[in-house]
């Protein structure tokens, strides 16, 4: 239940009145009004009556001592070392690999400039996260010099094993492709005859194969096939089912084959140390913040 | 030990304690542990959260006790374990509540708990002041913390106005003022209780003496 009540001001000076708090001209003044005011009165009061209530509050009593031990002493000490150690590896860690990461940036003209290939492998794993499999032609467009040294070495059998790590990772393409591996050979014959037909059903999108011969033309002739193969019908290439089938192969492994990479330049791994160091650092001395309390 | 041969001498101990003596220190804690302990209760609302904000404020103490510049001790101290109380608080929001009220290893509530017990108090007795403490307990932790601190200073520990303020590091004004709308919180949280008060505690019984 709520009682009216005075202003803020009225009802701080009725409580510092209670408690002898006010100067005696202020508490002569409100000794007037309350001979005249009786609600005033009642209000004094009930606030008599709350003080009355809480100063009779009863005690608790400790069912524990709260004297210290030289253990709790040393134990607090070493927390609080150890929390100033923590502290100071995480700031250093991280100053440094500011430096390292500002370095990189105005020496190389940026992140991108002058970063090898593998940051662009990191790229590829972020954008293939983001996009998943709805843009391949992304993928390919932004790894290009990866994918020419790595075929150039390759052989077919790497390929093979590859499109099975590549299918975990990139479940759309692979998908689409294996369709197309398994329609290929029994379709070629038909369609050699029908050359200029309409587009095979589950063909991948045209711009993963266009970008294909734009960034890599010198190291294979096999996009060239490819686009024939998906875009004009099988028919067009002139290949036998067996060739259209090897070169599918090594087609669906192209546009994730790079996400295979992992980067382990030193830079790269200083960084990773670093930024290891400073979060385990920041961890370690919220631990013992903790405990030094 | 010369220490406690001495009689309790405040300024001492704190001597004693700022070059190293443990033994000092913790005769500051004898005097002031309960103290302590009771300003914690009420302002956390919960047993255990109490004694490890005390043991928390006292370890504090000690590690700071360079930063003392003479004045209130007591003052000192309490405001060092009313922040660790606080501290307590507001990592409390992130776990949940537990109850007031503790039950036994049947899950039966336990009515009068044992630190509420007064041994020379009939059942009674202890009832109404088992009751009146959860009625007060609850009306205080429906206030914000800066009101309830100064009021468990104030209205139940007894301290003045300037003791308040010195815990608290603030003016008077701010503790004039802070008490002002406490009590009157409570006054409304109270008058809910109504006939759930002993008798001479309620709004409408007879006049307080």
């Amino acid at each position: 239940m709520k009682t009216n009540r005075s202003p803020l001001s009225e009802l701080e000076n009725l409580s510092a009145y209670l408690d002898d708090q006010l100067q005696p001209i202020e508490a002569e003044e409100l000794r007037q009004r309350l001979a005249q005011e009786s609600e005033l009165r009642r209000q004094l009061e009930d606030l008599r009556r709350t003080r009355y209530i809480l100063r009779r509050t009863p005690k608790v009593k400790r069912l524990r001592n709260f004297v210290l031990s030289p253990e709790d002493i040393r134990r607090q000490r070493f927390a609080a070392q150890a929390m100033n150690f923590s502290r100071l590896i995480s700031a250093a860690a991280s100053v440094l690999l500011l430096v390292m990461i500002g370095t990189q940036f105005l020496l190389g003209g940026g992140l991108m400039a002058g970063a090898p290939a593998e940051n662009f492998s990191l790229m590829v794993d972020e954008a293939a996260d983001d996009l998943g499999a709805e843009e391949p032609a992304a993928e390919t467009m932004m790894l290009e010099s990866v994918p020419m040294e790595e075929a150039a070495e390759e052989d077919s059998a790497d390929d093979s094993i590859d499109a099975a790590l590549v299918a975990e990772e990139t479940e759309m393409p692979a998908a689409e492709e294996a369709e197309m591996l398994d329609d290929a050979p029994t379709q070629t014959p038909e369609l050699d005859g029908a050359g200029g037909g309409p587009p095979v059903e589950g063909e991948p999108p045209a711009p993963e194969a266009t970008s294909e011969a734009e960034f890599s033309p010198d190291e294979r002739s096999m996009p060239t096939e490819k686009d024939t193969s998906t875009e004009g019908g099988v028919g067009e290439s002139g290949l036998t089912g067996e060739e259209v089938q090897s070169q599918d192969e090594v087609f669906a492994t192209e546009p994730a084959e790079p996400t295979l990479v992992i980067s382990l330049s030193p830079a790269r791994i200083v960084q990773a140390v670093l930024l290891l160091l400073a979060v385990a650092g920041a961890l370690m001395a919220a631990y013992y913040r903790k405990q030094v309390r | 030990m010369q220490i406690m041969q001495d009689s309790f001498d405040e300024t001492k101990m704190v001597e004693f304690a700022l070059e190293g003596d443990l033994d000092a220190f913790n005769r500051l804690v004898l005097a002031y542990q309960d103290l302590a302990y009771n300003v914690a209760f009420r302002v956390v609302g919960e047993r255990t959260l109490a004694e490890d904000a005390v043991q928390d404020g006292f370890l504090a103490a000690y590690r700071k006790l360079k930063t003392f510049r003479g004045g209130s001790f007591k003052a000192w101290l309490l405001r060092i374990v009313t922040n660790a109380c606080l501290d307590e608080l507001r990592r409390q929001k992130r776990r949940p509540m537990v109850p007031l009220q503790p039950y036994d290893d049947y899950d039966e509530e336990i009515e009068s708990p044992e630190w509420l017990e007064d041994p020379g108090e009939s059942p009674e007795e202890n009832l109404v002041r088992s009751e009146l403490s959860a009625a007060i307990q609850n009306c205080l932790d429906d206030l914000e913390n800066d009101f309830r601190v100064v009021v468990v200073l104030v209205d139940i520990q007894g301290m003045d106005y300037a003791e308040a303020a010195a815990v608290v590091e603030s003016p008077l004004g701010t503790i004039k003022s802070r008490l002002a709308r406490a009590r009157a919180r409570l006054q409304d949280c109270l008058h809910g209780f109504g006939e759930l008060l002993p008798d001479t505690f309620r709004f409408e019984g007879e006049s307080i003496p």
